[in-house]
């Protein structure tokens, strides 16, 4: 949220002591001075995600990997 | 007719006297450098004078008027990589230099260059951590400069014509010369890098004039010298100790001081047992004769690279209520201490970052080991808590101003290795560790103009450090780490920078910013101010250029 009380959501792709820039969920480029934020939060989920497989193809991996118990 | 050749005779000789007289003073004797404080329109050596406290009397620039600074030139380098020369500026003539190795003079005012003097190191030099040159020494009306290739070199102050080039280390065995070379008295003194190589590491003075060897002390004591037995059997033949920063001078103790370097190798401390002195040491140096005074060892026995190459910061002080004639050091080993530099003694040591290497220093200010698990981090990591970027001290606050890195970390692994002509002797590797997997770190120097790492692999942090306590009275953050140096005025301004190529002038009171602006490149070397024709400038490097400032003329 900036002082003009405009909420951006994004990606952050660089960042410094006074300035960070971001692509926005309407992938704009932005650039904002931190001097110009009045609160941020930073979101829980990864901005990569840790794996490209599906979800049944990691269950399929896991239930591979437990049949190699005691060998 | 009889008159008007008079007449001419009479102003020639007039201006011959004129010319005479400029030179005489512009030359640079001994006694200049010694009271390089009475005149702080100059910058006489490399830290602006014997006791490196980067602290200079000249009051025009003020934190009222600090933001009116205006760029008044730029120089743009010619070769690429970090630029870490310190200029060294004489009567409005600035001398640095460019990587690998060259000499420029030029005007202080306009940045128009006069001369360059080009040394061309043997190709075969080996150097761990690139081309670079941290300046010149300036004795008399000779220019003194260490090379790549382990020489040192003398030319001509006005004409830049070389005068004497001397080896000072075998190229061949991988020795090599980064710093600025000190003068002192009718010497010139410097020490020789290589401690990734497997070199035996020395300072060595040089008669001024002649270039001849007036002596040498390696910083690995040989069989039969005191401490040899720090060292197992022939361990201490390639064991490192190099010395890549220049040191310090009390003229009246007449002791010269130098930081040594890591042991070698590098990361296997379990490959060379003992304390291995006097690697990540002071060593306190008669300055006529070379002879050890004392020395204290800050890194017993290191496996962590924790050089303690950074400046001998000297300084007169009351300290818990009785002078002191003190040594401030902000080591890369995390701890701040305070020495007495008359005997070495320690006084005070304190971490300023996280530590856990060590779980504190005994009442000699020896560390006491907590080596981590094999795949566990070491804080702080490889590139340390702080560097060899030189701090400030000002008399006026008494504080002690410095760059660390907090919340660095490094995983070591550490591997045997045989000593091979040539060949990096390391004993391993590392990595830095970061918060996921593959998620992007520190570098060892600035490769990315993108930072999008988290401040939870790390951050630089100015920090004001009062020596009374060993504690920061405050310090300024930065997103990204800094290897910048400090500069502080008489008018309580501190000048500094960092990787982000960010100049800043702060409020050396208080930690207020005042000013800042976008250079560009990442500043690797302090700032340094002169004064000519009454008007005082700061010059900073950033990137590949350095940028002069002045208020409007």
């Amino acid at each position: 949220m900036t002082l003009n009380e405009e909420t951006i959501t994004g990606r952050r792709l660089n960042e410094d002591s006074f300035t960070v820039q971001v692509i926005d969920s309407e992938e704009r480029l932005r650039s904002i001075r931190k001097s110009d934020i009045a609160t941020y939060q930073i979101s829980d989920q990864p901005s990569k995600q840790p794996t490209s497989l599906s979800s049944d193809q990691v269950a399929d991996l896991v239930g591979y990997l437990l049949t190699l118990r005691g060998q | 007719m009889k008159n008007m050749t008079d007449q001419l005779r009479l102003v020639v000789l007039l201006l011959l006297t004129a010319l005479f007289s400029l030179n005489a003073v512009s030359q640079v004797p001994y006694e200049r450098i010694l009271n390089a404080s009475e005149e702080p329109e100059n910058w006489l050596t490399y830290n602006g004078g014997y006791l490196s406290q980067r602290h200079s009397l000249l009051d025009q620039i003020t934190p009222d008027n600090v933001q009116d600074l205006r760029l008044q030139w730029t120089l743009q380098n010619q070769v690429f990589g970090a630029w870490q020369s310190n200029p060294i500026i004489v009567d409005g003539i600035m001398y640095l230099t460019e990587r690998p190795n060259t000499i420029m003079a030029l005007d202080a005012i306009t940045g128009r260059v006069f001369w360059k003097y080009r040394h061309v190191p043997d190709p075969t030099a080996e150097i761990c951590c690139g081309a670079n040159n941290r300046g010149v020494a300036v004795l008399g009306d000779i220019v003194y400069m260490g090379t790549l290739d382990a020489r040192l070199i003398a030319v001509d102050r006005i004409t830049g014509g070389l005068l004497w080039n001397v080896e000072v280390g075998d190229v061949n065995q991988a020795y090599s010369i980064t710093m600025a070379p000190l003068a002192v008295k009718d010497k010139i003194i410097v020490g020789v890098g290589g401690g990734e190589w497997g070199i035996r590491g020395y300072v060595v003075a040089y008669d001024a004039q002649t270039g001849e060897e007036a002596w040498k002390t390696y910083t690995i004591p040989g069989p039969g010298e005191p401490n040899h037995d720090s060292w197992e059997e022939d361990d201490w033949e390639h064991g490192g100790a190099s010395v890549w920063v220049t040191g310090s001078f009390d003229a009246e103790l007449n002791l010269t001081y130098w930081g040594i370097g890591n042991p070698g190798p590098d990361w296997n401390a379990a490959q060379r047992p003992g304390d291995n002195l006097y690697s990540d040491s002071v060593l306190a140096l008669d300055a006529d004769t070379g002879e050890i005074k004392w020395y204290f060892q800050f890194t017993p026995n290191d496996a962590y690279d924790y050089d303690s190459v950074q400046v001998p910061v000297l300084a007169d002080i009351t300290w818990q209520g009785r002078p002191l004639k003190a040594m401030m050091w902000a080591n890369r080993n995390g701890y701040f201490y305070v020495l007495d530099r008359e005997s070495g003694e320690f006084m005070l040591g304190k971490p300023f970052v996280r530590v856990n290497w060590s779980s504190g220093l005994d009442e000699n200010g020896r560390p006491i080991p907590t080596p981590q698990p094999e795949g566990m981090p070491t804080f702080p990591g490889n590139q340390g808590g702080t560097n060899w970027y030189p701090p400030s001290f000002s008399p006026r606050t008494g504080l002690f101003y410095f760059s660390a890195w907090e919340d660095y970390g490094t995983i070591y692994m550490p591997e045997e290795q045989e000593y091979t002509p040539g060949v990096p002797f390391v004993g391993g590797g590392f990595t830095v560790v970061a918060p996921t997997q593959d998620s992007p770190t520190i570098a060892i120097g600035r490769t990315n103009p993108i930072n999008n790492w988290t401040n939870e692999v790390g951050f630089g942090s100015l920090k004001a450090m009062d020596p009374e306590t060993g504690e920061p009275v405050w310090t300024y953050d930065q997103f990204d780490v800094s290897d910048s140096g400090m500069l502080t005025t008489a008018s309580d301004l501190l000048f500094t920078g960092g990787r982000e190529g960010y100049f800043h002038a702060i409020d050396a009171r208080t930690g207020e910013l005042l000013w800042y602006i976008n250079l560009g490149g990442q500043i690797v070397m302090a700032p340094v101010t002169f004064m000519v024709d009454g008007v005082q400038y700061v010059s900073v490097i950033s990137g590949n250029s350095l940028s002069t400032f002045a208020l409007p003329l």
